[in-house]
């Protein structure tokens, strides 16, 4: 009875790893991942902070600001595709789509329809940490964030939109959305300075990602105006990734209306 | 004056199916009926531009396509807290109407999307669609699952529009429209 209950268990198991081979496949990711994070937060700890220019931060205060800093950014590149699924399933995209409202309309009211949450969270999350923890973060580092995000939200929603064009083309790809949030929040350095990586890939992420100078410039109080330029390119290529948006959604509609689910 | 709708050499294939149509010539209010799987959802959604015919082409029409499994509101809004979304003038005639004859469309104003029932959720998709101004309304099944009170307003509604064309698609055949058949993809 018992020899028979664990074959059922190890068959279950293996048929169960066998249908999930992809998720699995990525699951060894995240393990690589995650010892990849560890491994160089030590290295950065053993260094010290000031090591990296980033002058009386704590670990404390440098995971706090980064975290911070990265909230929104994140969320312009996440939210659209999480909502826009959520829109497919209830059908409120068909709506907006029948009544024929111009695709970037839909993009941008769906796609950020719970903004102000996030925004709340942002805001509470500073009034918690400056009230109850002592941390450097004042009304400069506030100030200075603020700006400096903004410099880089137009490459969070290309890329938002790209992701999002995506799984409205092809009816898939909402978890790949969970996993290019998590590689650019460590790539940028939200959980420790990628200065500490070799040098050659350091130079490739921060040519690649814009949150690297982003988050850079947030903790060390740097100058806004040298980030202006990312700024400039990614407002120019908001027009033709937004023609890739508006394809995605013709193709959607092409299908008649059908609800599409992978 | 109404328009006119042409549609000439339209075929479009799924699988097995074949949807052909060599001449519709429609300029007034129309009932396309059918069994299940003939193709009258088909043919709306190619008048409504969404399906492109493998064969031919239908000129650009200036209309909303209305069908109750593809409309959809946010569920966590009322009936009006959605109409209201979606800019419908509430000091619309139209508006008036909805709401002095009909208990149902009265009933779903005040009640969330997800806790509606069937006929609810249909009578406030219908009112999106009638109220925006467009020459043609290609209705899919817009009474099925109505009561015969709605209907009978609903129909009154479709009549009373003199300068629209209704293209409906319906297993009702009482309607008092001109009436098409669809049979296997075929218009008969």
């Amino acid at each position: 009875m018992l020899g028979q209950l664990f074959l059922h268990l190890f068959r279950i198991n293996i048929s169960k790893l066998l249908y999930h081979k992809f998720s699995y496949f990525f699951e060894m990711i995240s393990i690589v991942l995650s010892l990849f994070v560890y491994f160089y937060t030590s290295k950065a700890f053993v260094l010290g902070s000031n090591v990296f220019g980033y002058q009386g931060l704590t670990y404390f205060d440098f995971i706090i600001i980064g975290d911070l800093a990265l909230m929104l950014p994140l969320y312009i590149i996440e939210a659209p595709i999480r909502n826009i699924k959520d829109s497919i399933d209830t059908k409120v995209i068909n709506t907006f789509i029948i009544l024929k409202i111009a695709p970037w309309k839909i993009f941008l009211t769906l796609g950020y329809s719970d903004f102000l949450r996030t925004l709340m969270r942002v805001l509470i999350n500073i009034i918690l940490i400056v009230i109850f923890f002592d941390t450097g973060l004042g009304i400069e580092h506030i100030k200075n964030a603020c700006l400096q995000i903004v410099l880089v939200l137009p490459f969070c929603l290309c890329l938002g939109a790209l992701v999002s064009a995506f799984y409205i083309y092809f009816g898939r790809g909402v978890h790949a959305s969970g996993y290019i949030t998590v590689l650019i929040s460590i790539f940028s350095g939200a959980f420790f300075p990628v200065e500490v990586l070799p040098r050659q890939v350091y130079v490739i992420f921060e040519g690649l990602i814009p949150l690297v100078k982003m988050l850079k410039g947030v903790r060390s109080l740097g100058h806004y105006s040298e980030n202006i330029w990312i700024f400039i390119l990614w407002m120019m290529m908001l027009v033709p990734i937004g023609m890739i948006v508006q394809r995605a959604f013709f193709k959607y509609s092409n299908r008649g209306l059908r609800v599409f689910r992978f | 004056m109404k328009g006119e709708i042409l549609l000439e050499g339209i075929k479009k294939s799924f699988g097995d199916f074949c949807l052909e149509v060599d001449h519709l010539s429609i300029t007034e209010n129309i009932v396309i009926s059918g069994h299940n799987g003939s193709g009258k959802s088909t043919l709306l959604k190619i008048l409504a531009g969404f399906i492109s015919p493998d064969i031919g082409s239908v000129k650009d029409l200036d209309s909303i396509l209305f069908n109750n499994d593809d409309i959809g509101f946010f569920h966590h809004l009322t009936g009006l807290e959605n109409l209201q979304f979606f800019n419908v003038d509430q000091n619309s005639l139209l508006f008036r109407k909805f709401l002095d004859e009909l208990p149902v469309f009265r009933a779903a104003l005040d009640i969330r999307y997800e806790e509606m029932s069937h006929g609810m959720a249909k009578v406030i998709g219908l009112f999106l669609v009638l109220a925006q101004e467009r020459e043609v309304y290609l209705l899919d099944e817009p009474l099925s699952g109505l009561d015969e009170k709605t209907r009978s307003f609903l129909i009154r509604e479709f009549e009373g529009q003199q300068d629209k064309i209704f293209v409906i698609a319906e297993h009702i055949a009482n309607i008092g429209f001109e009436m098409i058949e669809l049979s296997k993809g075929r218009v008969c």
